[in-house]
């Protein structure tokens, strides 16, 4: 009996190890439609799409798993996870600590608006206003850098919360990514609201959202922007990105 | 209406109950503890004393992401390869120090409340030592501590919820998902709130059938 239990253990522990995926990818999935959480506990999105593609072109198996934003880089950084994905930005800071794969997808940014009170895109058409954007992102320094003190910022932890605060009034306009937009505004509950502006600055977004891997792991990050190459030529990046944007 | 991710968030009460259990487990071990501490040498009784006006001083939320993050982060410096302390362990480890803390403070209170002279009355009927702390300090002990730690669990329960912060699928972990997917964050955390309250329902409930029992 002891026998047949130690031999169970010892056949579950190898199966377990033989299902471990030759890679582990983490991101927080809180931001459809570029990553979230089905009811069925499943990770979708562009992201994911994106990653699975990746590791089809690396002949890899990949695990993706969810974990909170903040601890992400620091986990990436102590060997927890190989790489990160989702709205993983190029940016300075991040540079500083982590690698990036080549971009995989170039921001295009929005404004959402109540249809009541639409807004002109300019320095004078938003004088005065109250723009709600997430904190600590590069759309937050992108408002601050090109409208200054002419616009009251109002940042969120989220972009959900930011949206239920232009719903109660308190924000005139939210600065989001096209496709969450695109996403919310497909909700009945928001039909009293559209979009505004397509903005694409790569010299203030910077480069795009990329893979972040560990700093000098550079077999895995040549074979990741081989991977993205590819994609890129033979199209599958913008089928993906036709697929969840639209 | 319920779809899948109401499902999630009633599943997910699971992992809220077992960390607040877990660490009503420890955390009452670790109080009793520390309250004895306090009336023991100097030596032992200051330190512990300082630990405690620390663990108290410091937002919960500081002490979890120092459990979480630090211990992590510590152990694979020392270790020299990633070990990681699970965001379930890290949990019960903050929470139960959270809750011994206070809850030392609670048995502190009660053993005070016990008057000298039965401890005096029961060695001058020959009781052991043994037999006095037995017969006579722990059930009065827990009587009067038993409304304070009730009240303490209460709290523990409800505050287990920073867990989502550290990616823990808790009650609040998985109606944020919801929340997020779906556009809709009221339904999803009405509901959650809907089960904090049947939790603290019961756990009060429960908790005066205890009362009762213990009851002179």
């Amino acid at each position: 009996m002891k026998k047949t239990l130690l031999s169970l253990l010892l056949v579950g522990g190898i199966s377990q190890a033989a299902m471990a995926a030759d890679l582990t990818f983490a991101t927080e999935a809180t931001y459809p439609p570029f990553v979230s959480m089905t009811a069925d506990q499943e990770m979708v999105g562009f992201g994911p799409d994106v990653v699975q593609a990746v590791c089809k072109q690396m002949h890899k198996t990949c695990d993706m798993v969810n974990a909170p934003w903040d601890s992400l880089i620091p986990s990436l950084k102590m060997g927890k996870y190989n790489a990160l994905f989702g709205g993983m930005a190029i940016t300075k800071a991040r540079q500083a600590v982590v690698d990036f794969s080549l971009p995989y997808y170039q921001n295009a940014i929005t404004f959402v608006v109540n249809k009541k009170n639409p807004l002109t895109i300019s320095t004078t058409g938003l004088k005065g206003k109250v723009i709600g954007v997430q904190g600590g992102t590069t759309f937050q320094q992108y408002l601050q850098t090109v409208y200054g003190n002419s616009v009251t910022l109002k940042t969120y932890a989220s972009n959900m919360t930011a949206l239920l605060d232009l719903k109660s009034g308190r924000v005139n306009a939210v600065f989001i990514d096209k496709p969450v937009a695109v996403a919310w505004l497909k909700k009945p509950d928001n039909q009293d609201y559209t979009s505004e502006g397509n903005i694409v600055d790569p010299s203030l977004f910077g480069p795009g959202n990329a893979i972040a891997i560990n700093k000098g792991n550079t077999a895995l990050k040549a074979a990741i922007d081989k991977a993205i190459t590819t994609l890129k030529k033979n199209g599958t990046l913008k089928k993906l990105q036709q697929k969840w944007f639209k | 209406m319920l779809d899948g991710y109401y499902l999630n968030i009633l599943a997910a009460s699971k992992v809220t109950v077992s960390i607040a259990l877990a660490a009503l487990a420890v955390g009452l071990v670790l109080s009793l503890l520390f309250a004895l501490a306090e009336f023991g040498p100097k030596w032992i009784a200051l330190p512990i004393k300082g630990w405690g006006i620390l663990i108290r001083g410091l937002p919960e939320i500081f002490v979890l992401f120092v459990c979480y993050y630090g211990i992590t982060l510590l152990l694979t410096q020392t270790m020299k390869h990633f070990v990681d302390v699970s965001a379930f362990q890290s949990g019960v480890i903050a929470l139960s120090l959270i809750f011994s803390a206070y809850a030392a403070q609670i048995f502190i209170a009660a053993f005070h409340a016990i008057p000298k002279d039965e401890l005096l009355a029961g060695k001058a009927l020959g009781l052991s030592s043994f037999s006095v702390i037995f017969s006579i300090v722990l059930p009065q002990l827990f009587r009067h501590a038993l409304p304070g730690l009730i009240n303490l669990w209460l709290v523990l329960l409800k505050d287990s919820s920073i867990v989502s912060l550290i990616g823990l699928h808790d009650i609040m972990n998985s109606a944020h998902l919801a929340a997020s997917e779906t556009f809709q964050p009221f339904n999803y955390y009405v509901f959650a709130g809907a089960i904090y309250l049947v939790l603290t329902y019961v756990s009060t409930f429960l908790g005066n059938k205890i009362e009762k029992r213990f009851a002179l």
